[in-house]
């Protein structure tokens, strides 16, 4: 069993099982909601979480078995077995820095410019409260010539006590690190408004579309839903897309706030595009006045205790990935620097004892 | 000259440079094995010029970056890559072998980089994300790391047959333990500078997105082909048919993974 166990036979066999469940994990689509009878199957054997799932954490404890057996047997060599067992130690700290993770934060700040919060959302949806309070001061995005986004950037004031703690630039690739809590800039999101005017002929109504709003129409059993606001469509400037829903169902409507000079460059325009008629909806009429929009910065807020660990357990990994792949008697470097051409490497007068024959003796 | 159009010069040098390289195997003859060396010569360094010239260019549009930020560079450079290590690391008479093999793919490489039409080759600015100093690293250890696990999968075929023992002086099986071994070591480099990067960016070194995990799974096959052949000391059937999963694997990890959704979308 222990013979077994510490066999380089079940390493190739977890290594190849290890990256079986990852390509499960790249064909199923990980960590979101499901759906059917998918949402029936338990968690913790799902192909959905398979990341997370007993397969994969059983494969991962078989190698971390397999590895500390075979690190065991190569305690009595010398200086490869010395490196031998750094190269294999330092895998096992990159896993339990891995799982020394799960214990860390993993959240989402949504802060509208201007506007403070001091409650992080976790990857579940619960809150979580930061002990601090972070404000937007201001949230820019720059753009190239091109319209592609340049930079990201966040002007965050850190508040404690309601005095001013701290303040940090955040940027793409430049996180910021505040009371033990790093802070990411990950996304934006921009919410526009537009101030609308509707009339009948003989009353005007004013009121305010945001997306996602509905609006109820002086006519019975007629509502607007606001589908979307664009500062810009197309180039054609502010516009509004409604949604006009009655009771013999809904026809779309698209407002723009300069359509006297988009129809002056298109005088046909009602009659090929009906739906961009702001008084094609009869009896109303309506019209955009003004736009305004504001945006929102979004953080990722992470503490990752395990990081250190994984960092370690990597660089050691690579020094000793070189030194053995330098090391004299490898095989993979001819001669070892003592000039010999490659078919004299010293594997032959020296057949790497650690190496070689090993599945049989393990 | 514009970079683009060396590049597609450059095509046709290795074309020839293959077109060569199976005159000689068929006739038998020696002397064309120099020839086909020099010419591939010729055309890395006319590769490299059009490499450097490129990013020349970019600096001339006034958003000078390396060029290892969109597919069409990275196939330039994988291109490349494979030649460079063919060149310098690949010896003696089972060179003219590995040429046949290498000229035509790397040419393949650099004709789809420059005529498909779903390639895209202007120079584009960085989006935000890709604007670190780990790009530059982290795209050409990967890629090194490609093109070292391409070389070895050529001995691979060649030792499919019946095998080979490095330590017997057997140039095809040494040559591939050493690829493996170089395509490891530079392929960890490329995934532990990713997860650094990672770690700015977005504050976790990872997140098990696609790319990531197929990394990981390239990673592991070859893992296991370095312990299969430390297993027994020979490079088994077993063994080189191990290294032509894992060269799968690397071309799903490049190309495939652009099918599956992931931040890794730009490349």
């Amino acid at each position: 069993m222990l013979k077994t166990l510490s066999s380089l036979k079940l390493t190739v066999a977890v290594l190849f099982t290890i990256s079986l469940l990852c390509l499960v994990g790249t064909i199923f689509p990980q960590g979101g909601h499901v759906h059917g009878w998918a949402a029936r199957i338990p968690r913790l054997i799902s192909p959905y979480d398979i990341f997370h799932s007993v397969w994969f954490l059983g494969a991962g404890l078989l190698l971390c078995v397999n590895l500390t057996l075979c690190m065991r047997k190569r305690l009595s060599l010398k200086r490869r077995g010395l490196i031998m067992l750094l190269l294999h130690g330092s895998i096992v700290l990159i896993i339990a820095g891995y799982a020394v993770g799960f214990a860390g934060l993993d959240g989402y700040l949504e802060i509208p410019q201007g506007s403070s919060v001091s409650q992080a959302v976790l990857k579940n949806g619960a809150p979580f409260d930061l002990g601090f309070t972070v404000r937007c001061d201001r949230f820019t995005m720059e753009l190239y010539e091109n319209g592609m986004p340049k930079e990201f950037v966040s002007d965050l004031s850190f508040l404690r006590g309601g005095r001013v703690d701290g303040q940090a630039q955040l940027r793409v690739n430049h996180p910021a690190r505040f009371s033990g809590i790093s802070l990411y800039q990950e996304s934006y999101r921009q919410s526009a408004w537009a101030d609308m005017t509707l009339s009948d002929g003989k009353r005007l109504m004013k009121f305010k579309a945001e997306q996602g709003e509905v609006i109820p129409l002086p006519s019975p059993g007629i509502q607007i839903r606001v589908e979307k606001v664009w500062s810009d469509l197309m180039g054609a400037g502010p516009a509004v897309k409604l949604l006009i829903e009655g009771p013999d169902g809904g026809s779309y409507l698209w407002v723009f706030r300069d359509i006297d000079t988009i129809r002056a460059r298109m005088p046909d325009l009602f009659e090929k595009m009906p739906a961009f008629d702001p008084s094609s909806f009869r009896p109303y009429t309506f019209s955009l006045r003004r736009l305004e929009s504001s945006y929102a910065t979004g953080i990722g807020v992470k503490r990752d205790p395990g990081a250190p660990l994984v960092a370690v357990g990597g660089v050691l990994f690579l020094v000793s990935l070189l030194l053995l792949f330098l090391a004299p008697g490898a095989g993979f470097v001819p001669g070892s620097g003592s000039g010999t051409a490659p078919g004299e490497s010293r594997g032959e007068k020296d057949p790497a004892p650690d190496a070689q024959g090993e599945g049989g003796r393990a | 000259m514009s970079s683009g159009t060396v590049i597609g010069v450059v095509t046709f040098v290795y074309l020839g440079a293959f077109f060569l390289s199976i005159v000689g195997l068929v006739s038998g003859k020696k002397e064309m094995g120099r020839l086909v060396f020099w010419t591939a010569v010729a055309g890395f360094a006319a590769h490299a010029a059009g490499i450097f010239m490129r990013w020349h260019e970019s600096y001339a549009l006034g958003i000078g970056h390396v060029p290892l930020s969109n597919f069409y560079e990275s196939l330039v450079f994988f291109s490349w890559s494979t030649v460079l290590l063919t060149l310098v690391g690949v010896r003696g008479q089972v060179r003219d072998v590995v040429m046949a093999f290498i000229l035509p793919a790397a040419a393949l490489m650099l004709g789809y980089a420059s005529f498909s039409p779903g390639v895209e080759n202007a120079i584009q600015p960085l989006i935000p994300a890709l604007k670190s100093n780990w790009l530059a690293i982290h795209v050409i250890t990967c890629f090194l790391g490609y093109a070292a696990f391409f070389v070895a999968s050529v001995f691979g075929i060649v030792l499919l047959r019946g095998g080979g023992d490095p330590s017997r002086g057997d140039p095809a099986a040494l040559m591939f333990s050493r690829c493996v071994m170089i395509g490891f070591i530079f392929f960890t480099v490329g995934i532990l500078t990713g997860s650094v990067w990672a770690q700015m960016a977005w504050g976790r070194y990872w997140g098990w997105d696609p790319k990531e995990t197929w990394a990981l799974i390239t990673w592991l096959i070859y893992a296991a082909v370095i312990h299969e052949r430390i297993k027994g000391g020979r490079v088994t059937k077993r063994v080189a048919l191990f290294s032509l999963i894992g060269l799968l694997s690397v071309l799903f990890t490049y190309f495939g993974v652009n099918y599956l959704p992931g931040l890794h979308s730009y490349l």
